[in-house]
């Protein structure tokens, strides 16, 4: 009696017998969803350099020669020397250096190394030019030294004049094999970008003890006179700067949406470039997977990627330029399916209006906020669960 | 005295069958002669004899929600309500504001009756257990649809569970013919409880960000230990300490059943009766709070480095656990709360046919007050009772919809033997008891011993 009775109203509806499994596919958010992305960067040069330190070639190159100041400017460093003789070579060139006696070197000059004019093909410019002249005396005694250091600009010559002794190496301690006093700083108004073409020693004349070979520190080791310049500039770019555009594909993109049956996305981005260069990037297209693509069909035409022109303004640190941005990604029909790669054609010049700017570790582009909403659902499929 | 017999197996009613259950229980057992614990659901009834009763087990299932507002078949299989081949319409507005399952067992441990002239008293020891969950629909909205909106409110949303003790001692008056009055005084002793209430969660949403606005309390009974904080002052769930756990009653209370019975015409029962007005003061020993605002507003200045690296949805998973992490619960002072339990107002009446009088039609109501969620049915019922058997079976509408039951006693010398079970319509899930549709379903069995 009582086994029926429970088993009155404990009848089952065959339609939901869960022997026959339950789909565990989900599709959330039907109407929307937006999704706070956050902040991203901000991207600069500085780290930028610092990553293509670990790149060989060009980046070795580049992250070797640019560097930074304390105020965080990009800055080009360059030192060499302009001219050195060893004290033995100059008593031979004197002739008779039984007594005191003055040594006229004469003209020397020589060139700034090749990655100063290597900007210039890139475009770039130099400002804040400056330039040290430096010289060491080997000997015991105090040697004084006249000449007249300039620097040559496609512009302009710069001139100083020096006479003075340099100290003799008795006069301090040996930390080093050679001491570097400072005879001239020559520094190049900030209106001319012009590289400097040559640092130049005029007039170089010595006055010198008698057989001054008998006079070398036995301690430091060095016969040498030398006199070295030290170069710094800050990098810019000026009005006409241009890269050459890249139009092809844009490595690294790889987004596999597909098995979530995603119709509509649309991204917003608050963009905040501190640099002084503008950047429109053209013709934005999503690719074919890499296997079905080739020469003459690269493009997915189900993917609608609006707007397909994107222009980014340049600014500065002080004032930054504020961008925003919304692009849409839709199918076509149906799903967007996994995204395997972007191309576009993406120019990089100066921002009109700006001038020559020094470039700065700190410049760079920082997306402020970014925000997705996903239109259509999300579907998480059975086997991802 | 035939009146009186019938009086006292009139009203046996409701409560009947189910020693233990919740008020609207056993309302079948208002039309079974032979049942014996009528005064459970209106303390006026009153048996001929004593009785004596022990291990009798009632269990009730009261839920707004079924298996099928969730599960849905599709072509041959079952698919989810967020599957994308159920519609947001068909899934939400099946769903009521609040979806809520609640439960109770009512175990019997010993009952005893025993009349002195007019009077009839009953002294019983029961065990009471209940439990449920209330969970917005809002949920399910934001889960299905989206961000459709930019701001939800799911306070209430809440989690229960208790246990406790009853010892009763029942008392009736057959003050005329016609009329009867009777009280069962019940102290409450209560063993564990839990109670999570989200008394406040505010939820915001926009692309800047999500936020949440919380103010929850979590209460747990520490008579099965003390859950220690953490250095942080969070509840760890998993150090316990039986050393400084509550070694006494976790809570005590009262609590009342009132009726009256009256007869104005030969064959007719009328009965009313109010059960369980009272509550229990509970001491909650582990008491815990989550509240203040936190907001999700996406990643932080992502470096080059951790794009370069694919770590963005490692931040991401980062964000997302700190911001479980504000939800913790934060130790607090041990509480001592008073707490309702759930009353129930019955109704009933019945009429025996003067033409053949095993035959007897009647009406019942049935109202629940519970917290978050009450509940209310009428039916209409047909009986018969022969000298060793009694069957009835009731059919009407509830919160829920149509209801229907059924009832059997049984006479075997002087043990009386009653079942019943009352359920809506919908059906199961194949094998299983878990129901389809909303429904309010009932099981009772019972076994008495005339004295």
């Amino acid at each position: 009696m009582l086994a029926a009775l429970l088993c009155i109203g404990c009848t089952g509806n065959m339609d939901y017998d869960l022997s026959k499994g339950i789909s565990k596919e989900v599709t959330l958010f039907e109407n929307e969803i937006s999704v706070p992305v956050g902040s991203i960067g901000p991207l600069t040069i500085g780290s930028i350099l610092s990553s293509l330190g670990s790149v060989q070639g060009i980046g070795t190159l580049v992250s070797t020669y640019i560097k930074q100041d304390a105020e965080g400017s990009l800055i080009l460093r360059d030192s060499s020397d302009i001219f050195r003789i060893n004290v033995y070579e100059l008593e031979k060139k004197a002739g008779d250096v039984s007594a005191p006696f003055t040594w006229n070197a004469g003209f020397q000059t020589t060139s700034i190394g090749g990655m100063a004019g290597a900007l210039g093909f890139l475009g770039l410019k130099t400002v804040n030019q400056q330039v040290k002249i430096t010289a060491s005396n080997p000997l015991y005694n105090d040697v004084t030294f006249r000449c007249k250091p300039s620097v040559t600009c496609r512009a302009a010559d710069f001139t100083t004049s020096y006479s003075g002794p340099i100290e003799g190496m008795s006069e301090r301690q040996l930390k080093f094999r050679t001491y570097n006093e400072q005879i001239a700083e020559i520094k190049i108004p900030s209106n001319i970008s012009d590289v400097i073409s040559s640092i130049t020693l005029e007039d170089l004349a010595f006055d010198l003890p008698a057989n001054p070979s008998t006079k070398t520190d036995p301690r430091s080791n060095n016969l040498f006179f030398h006199f070295s310049y030290n170069y710094t500039c800050t990098v810019a770019v000026g009005e006409t700067f241009k890269l050459v555009p890249i139009d092809g594909p844009i490595k690294g993109v790889n987004l596999p949406i597909g098995p979530y049956k995603v119709k509509k996305c649309r991204v917003n981005v608050e963009l905040q470039n501190t640099l002084p260069l503008a950047v429109t990037i053209e013709n934005l297209k999503a690719l074919l997977p890499e296997e079905i693509r080739d020469e003459e069909i690269m493009v997915d035409e189900n993917i609608l990627i609006s707007p397909e022109t994107i222009s980014i303004e340049g600014g500065s640190l002080e004032n930054p330029a504020t961008t925003n941005l919304t692009l849409e990604l839709e199918a076509a029909d149906g799903t967007l399916p996994d995204i395997s790669g972007l191309r576009a054609k993406v120019t990089v010049a100066s921002q009109p209006g700006l001038g020559t700017v020094g470039l700065s570790a700190r410049q760079g582009l920082y997306v402020k906020s970014a925000s997705a909403v996903i239109s259509g659902g999300i579907t998480i499929p059975e086997q991802q669960q | 005295m035939r009146l009186n017999r019938h009086i006292i197996i009139a009203v046996a009613a409701l409560a009947a069958a189910t020693a233990a259950l919740p008020a609207q229980t056993f309302h079948q057992g208002l039309f079974l002669d032979g049942y014996r614990l009528g005064y459970r659901y209106n303390p006026a009834i009153q048996n001929e004899n004593g009785v004596v009763g022990v291990g009798q087990w009632g269990n009730q299932n009261l839920n707004n929600v079924g298996a099928a507002n969730f599960l849905y078949p599709r072509d041959g299989k079952l698919v989810t309500a967020l599957h994308s081949s159920v519609s947001a319409e068909e899934f939400l507005l099946g769903l009521p504001d609040y979806c809520s399952y609640t439960g109770g067992i009512d175990f019997n441990l010993f009952s005893y009756g025993w009349r002195k002239d007019a009077a009839y008293h009953t002294v019983e020891a029961n065990v009471r257990a209940a439990y449920g969950a209330f969970i917005p629909e809002t949920i399910f909205e934001i889960l299905k649809l989206g961000t459709s909106n930019t701001n939800y409110d799911m306070g209430k949303m809440r989690l229960f569970g208790n246990a406790y003790a009853e010892l009763v001692y029942g008392y009736s008056l057959k003050v005329s013919d016609a009329f009867s009055f009777g009280a069962r005084a019940k102290l409450l002793i209560g063993v564990e409880a839990l109670n999570y209430n989200f008394s406040r969660m505010d939820l915001t949403f926009s692309e800047e960000g999500y936020n949440v606005d919380l103010q929850a309390d979590l209460n747990l009974t520490s008579r099965w230990s003390k859950i220690m904080p953490d250095a942080d002052g969070y509840l760890n769930f998993l150090d316990l300490s039986l050393k400084d756990r509550w070694k006494l009653p976790s809570g005590g209370g009262l609590a009342v059943d009132l009726g009256i019975l009256a007869t104005p015409v030969e064959g007719l029962t009328l009965s009313a009766s109010l059960l369980d007005l009272g509550g229990i003061v509970w001491y909650y020993g582990n008491a815990g709070v989550s509240e203040g605002s936190t907001s999700f507003t996406g990643v932080t200045d992502l470096t080059l480095e951790q794009i370069q690296k694919g770590d963005i949805l490692g931040e991401f998973n980062e964000l997302g656990k700190s911001f479980f992490e504000s939800l913790r619960i934060k130790s607090a002072k041990s509480r001592v709360s008073p707490e309702m339990i759930p009353f129930t107002v019955n109704t009933a009446a019945k009429y025996e046919m003067p033409f053949y009088r095993a035959l007897s039609i009647g009406a019942t109501g049935n109202f629940i007050f519970r917290k978050g969620m009450s509940y209310m049915e009428g039916r209409g019922v047909l009986a018969w009772n022969g000298k060793y058997l009694g069957i009835c079976a009731d059919g009407g509408y509830g919160s829920f919809g149509p209801v229907y039951g059924l009832g059997l006693n049984a006479s075997i010398w002087k043990f009386r033997i009653t079942a019943a079970m009352s359920n809506g319509f919908g059906g199961n899930i194949p094998y299983t008891n878990t129901p389809l549709k909303p429904n309010n379903k009932v099981i009772t069995l019972g076994l008495t011993y005339d004295l």
